[in-house]
């Protein structure tokens, strides 16, 4: 009951109502208290009836004319006003739309959090934190797909956006894309409650803003920031999806973007932290005022402790909370922190906060205590009296006489809390860190209208839709295809039946319905597997960035051109491909391209070139990478080879060398001399080629000493249906793959010739070995006189094949390497197969690779080539 | 497990009376005349064999069948009386293939049987491990069969007499694990 009322209360708040919540949770603390001096424990009912009370507290809150129900109509109401220049701040915080309900709800629990200090109630503690976990998730959970999706794509796009900032830095229009990315990322996150994600990019914001506006000039030190900043947000957004949430540092990501905001003075000023005393202004609302004058009127002291924690202080959260025990030893109860409690628990403040108690304890005790915590550096108590609360200490100019104005700067006056520290020690640069925060909010605000009039437009073009949807989809039109093609059957059949029959026409209409049929039909399965086609980009896309941190970690020049992006393939090879693509790139950039000077002296270019190429070679889609670096040597993968024990001298010697370079695929191999974290611990190639094996695909290297190193890898355009040339061994029906198949050939049995053991046929001069299918995969002999197949097979059973006549049709294959006929007894033709697992049970049958469903609906098995080439 | 929970007294046996008890609900079939079964939770359809193509597998395990297509999924079929053991005889058009389902696994696998009889429910406490002696006196693989079910039938000659049900291991079938 308590948290619903509290998250609803989040939903509903403006500025305006945290006020009343706060009275609210006066009201509740006073019930609570209540039933605490009546009862030891409270009980269910007293709750219910605490609840019923604060709802009707709540009630007006409803009846408010400007009370606004739902988030969307926030975001409306802000929108609506103007960002005049002379309230310039005030905008600016009324600006963060997005971030306000996220800012709200840390609030709350905050403010709870001093309902019960007197503890007793054993309750509410554990209530309290359930507040916070709910907002994020529970209610979120729905949106999760679309946020997560969002976000990674708006990191991808600004990281893009930033390389192509980097190659011309004169084009500060870029940042004004890349801040729109970052802002909607911000809105996202802090909508779905990733305080962390909203936090950091905010930061991120102000840090572009800059530079956009050319108040700090950009600097690769602002780039590698901005890209550093783009991981950990990748980082940050997959915990959120997770719903992990980790230690990860994000604080110092987010120092760095600060300092480089604020330009390189400050990151000095930071370093000797001016020894300057506790700034005693604060803000405080009326709630927090009146119960230090209820405090101070009760014979109460109030302090404001201040405490900077030393320069390398590691776990300042922890410090934090030692400071608040040794208050709380002195009885002390805090009424206010700055920053707020939620902000130092999660460790997002500089180095020092200002907490404000009430107690009876003397000043001396309370400095004594605190000081028992190591790792402070200063620490100031100052007694405060009446006088301060009442008003009569300076406000703040937000805080503007119309209760409008105070309440509309409320909730975003926690942001501006944040910055608060920096306005005091950073004197010089108070100025412009203000400027700062208020610049890009302001901005944001203009923008934000027309980001959204894009995100509408791009809605009734795309949509989002689950994978296992589309997987059903396909399942589905498969049916129908099989089903389809059953019926031109059954219909041809029937025809021929009734042939004889006079008045047989008739079924010439169904014909023609099947006709229509067949085609729809057909259509149909090229649209679905069209709408798994995704554009190869979403690989590539990643390697600009990989490459330029690779480059700049080797100290290697290195150009990556990019050809054929637009290339499509099938999602489910899209997503598989992507890690052995890095693989071979890093492989590339480390050992592929050599050091600059190197280059120099050998007369290449400084600046090594890799090209990714991505093209359709028939059905199947070919991705090259091709360095100029300094290739594969021969004699050193020999060398090492012989020294792992791999092959012997001799072997080696009598390989050919393009044989040795492939020996770079093996496992466990490395060629580099030392093992940097990139690449060098020899499971890299191995598993590239394991991978793109497992994907039916297949790998080549041309590689000259010298020149460089091309990689190519082919692969199917699509894992769920496959070109296949359908074959008979007998009555049995097999699929082989069409891109192993390079050619059908009709021969003489008699130009079989037999080499050591191997039958052999020369085609076209060159020696091909035979492969009996039949033979290999035991297909039972059938012996009957009506089929020419079985005739020919006949005397093969005799073992005298030096006496078979006739022409056998033989399926020349390639698995990249070698090339091997396989006899069959029939080709049946091109077909487009869907492809079935064979499932765990028949798991691991050499030879084969999947099945597939025939037009009559039984099942025919897709042979896998390469191994049955090797098994043979 | 798919059990009944009744309240019946259970009659004859040593234990307790009044007690709750569990029914095991059993889809049995004939092999060589003699009664075996599954759990029916185990059992996903059955088919009957005629009309089913069924694709032979080359250089897979003597005892696979082959596979079908059942709905547009490819599904291995297991020869029983050979995985058994049992002597090869053509099937009648009695035959059926059980399909079953494992669930940890998400595999189906379908049961080549002579014929499925019905599906009868005993009590759990008339199951039992079975003895290892009489496993091996029975010539058939212990790992496969995972209890052994008794029950009052009546014999070809239409006397009552207690009747056997082998129950057998799908899994230890399809996956040749071993039981435990």
């Amino acid at each position: 009951m308590l948290k619903n009322l509290c998250r609803r209360e989040t939903l509903t708040v403006t500025g305006e109502i945290i006020d009343v919540i706060f009275q609210t949770f006066d009201l509740l603390e006073k019930l609570v208290k209540d039933a605490i001096e009546g009862e030891d424990s409270v009980s269910a009912e007293e709750y219910e009836e605490a609840i019923k009370t604060i709802q009707a507290a709540a009630g007006p809150v409803k009846d408010q004319p400007e009370t606004i129900t739902d988030m969307s109509s926030i975001e409306e109401v802000v929108e609506e006003k103007p960002p005049k220049p002379e309230d310039k701040p005030e905008a600016a915080k009324a600006v963060e739309p997005e971030v306000k309900p996220a800012e709200v709800s840390k609030e709350v629990p905050a403010v709870e959090e001093k309902v019960p200090e007197d503890a007793a109630t054993p309750s509410a503690p554990t209530e309290r934190e359930v507040i916070e976990d709910n907002v994020n998730m529970e209610e979120m959970e729905q949106y999760m797909g679309m946020y997560c999706d969002g976000a990674n794509e708006g990191i991808e796009e600004m990281n893009k956006l930033l390389l192509k900032l980097e190659k011309d830095q004169s084009d500060i229009g870029i940042f004004n894309d890349m801040f729109r990315s970052a802002h909607t990322l911000k809105g996202m996150s802090a909508t779905m409650g990733f305080n962390r994600i909203a936090y950091v990019t905010h930061e991120m914001e102000s840090l572009m803003d800059k530079c956009r506006n050319q108040e700090i000039e950009l600097n690769p030190g602002i780039i590698d920031a901005i890209f550093e900043t783009f991981d950990v947000l990748e980082k940050l957004v997959q915990e959120s999806i997770d719903n992990e949430s980790s230690d990860l540092d994000f604080y110092s990501v987010v120092d760095r973007l600060k300092a480089l905001s604020c330009g390189d003075a400050v990151a000095a000023v930071k370093e000797a932290v001016p020894d300057k005393g506790p700034d005693l202004q604060m803000e405080y609302n009326e709630f927090e005022r009146q119960v230090a004058i209820q405090a101070l009127r009760q014979e109460y002291h109030c302090f404001m402790v201040y405490v900077r924690l030393i320069h390398d202080c590691l776990l300042k959260s922890a410090r934090v909370y030692m400071v608040v025990r040794a208050l709380e030893e002195q009885e002390c109860e805090i009424i206010k922190c700055d920053p707020s409690s939620e902000e130092l628990e999660e460790e997002k403040f500089d180095l020092d906060f200002r907490i404000v108690v009430v107690t009876r304890a003397e000043k001396q005790a309370i400095y004594d205590s605190v000081d028992s915590v190591s790792e402070i550096d200063k620490l100031d108590v100052t007694n405060l009296d009446e006088t301060y609360f009442t008003g009569e200490a300076p406000q703040p100019q937000e805080k503007a006489p119309e209760p409008a104005a105070v309440t509309e700067v409320k909730s975003p006056e926690k942001k501006e809390k944040k910055a608060t520290p920096e306005k005091t020690e950073r004197k010089s640069t108070a100025l412009v860190v203000k400027k700062a925060a208020a610049a890009p909010a302001t901005k944001a605000a203009v923008k934000k209208p027309v980001a959204k009039k894009g995100g509408k437009k791009a809605i009734p073009t795309t949509i989002r839709v689950d994978m296992r949807r589309l997987e059903e989809l396909m399942n589905l039109v498969g049916e129908l295809v099989t089903n389809k093609t059953r019926l031109t059957e059954v219909v041809q059949n029937e025809r021929i039946r009734l042939k004889p029959i006079k008045g047989a026409g008739d079924l010439k209409e169904l014909t023609e319905v099947l006709e229509r049929v067949n085609m729809i039909t057909g259509s149909l399965q090229e649209v679905v597997l069209k709408v798994r086609m995704v554009p190869i980009e979403t690989v590539f896309d990643r390697f600009p960035r990989l490459v330029r941190d690779l480059s700049k970690k080797l100290s290697k020049k290195i150009n990556l051109v990019i050809e054929g992006k637009e290339t499509e393939m099938d999602r489910t090879v899209i997503d598989e491909i992507g890690d052995p693509m890095v693989h071979l790139i890093r492989n590339s950039i480390d050992h592929g391209i050599e050091d600059p000077e190197i280059r120099k002296n050998e007369g290449k270019d400084e600046t090594g070139t890799i090209v990714l190429n991505a093209h359709h070679e028939g059905n199947n889609v070919v991705i090259e990478i091709k360095d100029d670096g300094k290739g594969i040597n021969p004699e050193v993968v020999g060398r090492l080879a012989v020294e792992r024990g791999m092959y012997s001298e001799e072997e080696i010697a009598a390989m050919p060398v393009s044989d040795i370079q492939k020996l770079v695929f093996m496992a466990g191999f490395s060629t580099a001399d030392s093992v940097s974290d990139l690449s060098g611990r020899g499971v890299g190639m191995d598993a590239v080629k394991a991978k793109i094996e497992e994907l039916n695909g297949q790998l080549l290297v041309d590689s000259r000493v010298g020149e460089g190193t091309t990689i190519r890898v082919k692969l199917p355009m699509t894992l769920a249906i496959l070109q296949a040339l359908m074959i008979n061994l007998q009555t049995e029906t097999y699929a082989i793959p069409l891109s192993m198949v390079l050619e059908t050939v009709d021969i003489y049995l008699e130009d079989i010739n037999v080499v050591q053991h191997q039958e052999v046929y020369v085609l076209r001069g060159e020696v091909i070995p035979l492969i009996r299918l039949n033979k290999i995969l035991d297909v039972p002999i059938i012996e009957s006189d009506d089929s020419d197949v079985a005739r020919e097979e006949e005397s093969e059973g005799d073992d005298e094949e030096d006496t078979e006549v006739g022409e056998i049709s033989i399926v020349v294959c390639s698995n990249g390497e070698k090339k091997a006929g396989f006899m069959v007894d029939n080709l049946i033709g091109q077909q487009e197969i869907v492809i079935k697992p064979l499932g765990q049970i028949l798991m691991g049958l050499t030879g084969l690779m999947g099945a597939t469903i025939k037009g009559d609906g039984s099942v025919a098995l897709i042979l896998d080539i390469p191994a049955l080439m090797e098994s043979k | 497990m798919n059990q009944t929970a009744m309240k019946t007294q259970k009659m004859g046996k040593d234990s307790d009376s009044s007690v709750l008890l569990n029914l095991v609900e059993l889809v049995t079939f004939k092999m060589q005349g003699e009664d075996y079964a599954f759990y029916i939770r185990y059992v996903d359809t059955i088919i009957p064999v005629l009309g089913v193509k069924i694709t032979r597998v080359p250089k897979s395990a003597g005892y696979i069948k082959g596979v079908i297509n059942l709905r547009g999924e490819v599904i291995p079929v297991i020869d029983l009386r050979k995985r058994l053991k049992f002597e090869t005889r053509e099937f009648t058009d009695d035959a059926r293939i059980m399909i079953l389902f494992f669930k940890e696994e998400k595999t189906k696998c379908g049961i080549l049987v002579d014929s499925v009889s019905e599906v009868v429910r005993i009590p759990e406490s008339d199951v039992s491990r079975p003895q290892a002696s009489w496993a091996q006196g029975g010539g058939l693989e212990s790992s496969f069969i995972l209890s052994i079910g008794q029950r009052d039938g009546i014999n070809k000659e239409g006397e009552p007499h207690r009747q056997l049900i082998i129950v057998l291991d799908g899994e230890a079938i399809a996956f040749g694990k071993k039981q435990g």
